[in-house]
């Protein structure tokens, strides 16, 4: 199994096993038994930043076998350069950071595990200024920094502690996905590279996080935005636009079906009103993504 | 004065008014540009005043009933400049809101859309799935025809790796402006001692 192949397997494990811990309430059953807590802990140890590294880089392969870089260099040097200097002010500063503009109209932005970043090209043609880019990267940067999709595939590794955790506490639910998941792996275990690819294929990459998770990540990228000398406000307009996107838009029905409504997104950021105000007369900087922008055919 | 001095005086004025012209039009398509790409109606969240200036202690033009559409015209800091039916001032970005709703969008995937369809291959019934829509997603808005054609591409991720830039890099391009490196506290301090 080649490297890339096997990651992929690897994840196909964690994310069936995640989504099923989130759709059994899998907090709420941690509570139920010190003893799972403990596996959970010592599961939890078992990914490091290496393998974190290599999981981030065989999904960002897939992702790029959908949906291929845009071809304007310039474009994706100044994006990158915009995500380093906002990286460099989180708590994982020297991860190989790497940020992708993906040629699509769909409005997107999104992380991987290790530090790889994509960012849309129908979404950066809808921004203003490069302190809104940084928002948006700097709301991406944090789910890489508070390890929010290694922390998914964590919880996955305890899958053996899950089903324990099921039983003792009698959840009929967790039981019935928990069957659901082994029928799966076990199907997979054959030609299981092929078959992950063929997971891929069928989108199980839309794994869910918790939408405070979410909220998380905009409080947080909010913060490294303006550790990184650019206005806060940013994000709250990148967000504000977001939220003036009509469901007709190629590629935003998915995203504004799955996501907290950007209303709400506001709504939880606006409770951190005193340090975005702290803030707010930082750096816009319109024409340098102005020139970029112009640029790009 | 003399009549000499007089006409001088007209001149010199003449001159400055026609300074004062040009700069206003050169104003006006500055404004005119970012017009061009900021046509967005908004509305209001809250009753809230529309300001003169973008400052809290600036007089209120006008006040704006909650639900009140207005333009946009600029951005600016903790403010957003906007046209109601009457005035031009400024209001405070967290008193607006996006004016389209995504009712719609819900409401599609709650009828049987393509993320259901996931959550079901995963084995979650049906409460589950309504559970999962009010959750968010990792990779999100990737269609599914586009992940559906999808096959690791190697040269791709190299050429990706390729563009990425080192710390001093970024520093550097941050000086341009300059962007100032600047301590901010998380005010939930969730990443306290983890630097």
């Amino acid at each position: 199994m080649n490297p890339i192949k096997q990651y992929l397997f690897i994840l196909l494990l964690a994310t069936s096993t995640a989504a099923s811990a989130q759709f059994g309430n899998f907090g709420d059953l941690l509570k139920k038994g010190l003893d799972a807590t403990k596996k959970v802990t010592e599961a939890s140890k078992d990914i490091t930043e290496g393998e974190e590294i290599n999981m981030g880089e065989g999904i960002a392969a897939m992702i790029l076998g959908a949906s291929p870089l845009h071809e304007d260099k310039n474009l994706q040097r100044y994006v990158n350069r915009v995500g380093r200097w906002v990286a460099s002010q989180s708590t994982r500063p020297d991860l190989p950071w790497a940020f992708g503009v993906i040629d699509t109209p769909t409005v997107n932005a999104f992380a991987l595990p290790g530090g790889k970043v994509f960012v849309s090209i129908g979404l950066l043609k809808r921004l203003n200024n490069e302190a809104e880019l940084a928002g948006v990267l700097a709301h991406e940067v944090a789910h890489v920094m508070q390890k929010h999709q290694v922390k998914a595939i964590q919880s996955a590794r305890t899958s053996g502690a899950l089903q324990g955790v099921a039983q003792s506490a009698a959840s009929e639910r967790i039981a019935r996905t928990g069957a659901g998941q082994n029928a799966l792996t076990s199907s997979l275990s054959n030609a299981a590279a092929g078959e992950a690819i063929e997971f891929v294929k069928n989108g199980a990459f839309l794994r869910p996080l918790d939408k405070a998770l979410e909220y998380e990540a905009d409080r947080i990228g909010a913060v490294l935005a303006a550790r990184a000398g650019y206005d806060p406000y940013g994000l709250v307009s990148a967000i504000q636009i977001l939220s003036n996107l009509r469901s007709e838009d190629a590629g935003v029905s998915l995203l504004m079906s799955t996501h907290p409504t950007p209303n709400d997104r506001l709504t939880e950021l606006e409770k951190f009103a005193a340090t975005l105000d702290k803030y707010a007369s930082q750096q816009q900087v319109e024409d340098r993504f102005a020139k970029i922008m112009a640029a790009v055919k | 004065m003399t009549t000499d001095q007089l006409s001088h005086k007209l001149g010199v004025i003449k001159r400055i008014k026609r300074i004062i012209f040009l700069i206003s039009v050169a104003a006006i398509s500055t404004q005119l540009t970012q017009l061009s790409y900021a046509q967005e109606i908004l509305t209001t969240n809250r009753a809230t005043d529309l300001r003169a200036e973008a400052d809290d202690n600036a007089p209120s033009l006008q006040a704006l009933s909650a639900q009140t559409n207005v333009t946009l015209i600029q951005r600016k800091g903790a403010w957003t400049k906007v046209k109601s039916d009457t005035q031009t001032g400024w209001i405070k970005m967290m008193h607006l809101r996006g004016a389209v709703t995504v009712e719609a969008a819900s409401a599609q995937t709650k009828s049987g859309g393509f993320l259901s369809g996931v959550n079901r291959f995963l084995g979650g019934n049906q409460a589950n799935n309504q559970r999962a829509q009010s959750a968010t997603l990792g990779i999100r808005g990737l269609s599914p025809e586009e992940l559906k054609t999808a096959a690791p591409d190697a040269k791709q991720l190299a050429a990706m790796n390729a563009n990425a830039v080192s710390k001093s890099d970024a520093e550097r391009f941050a000086k341009e402006i300059p962007l100032f490196k600047t301590s901010v506290a998380d005010p939930l301090n969730a990443d306290r001692g983890s630097r």
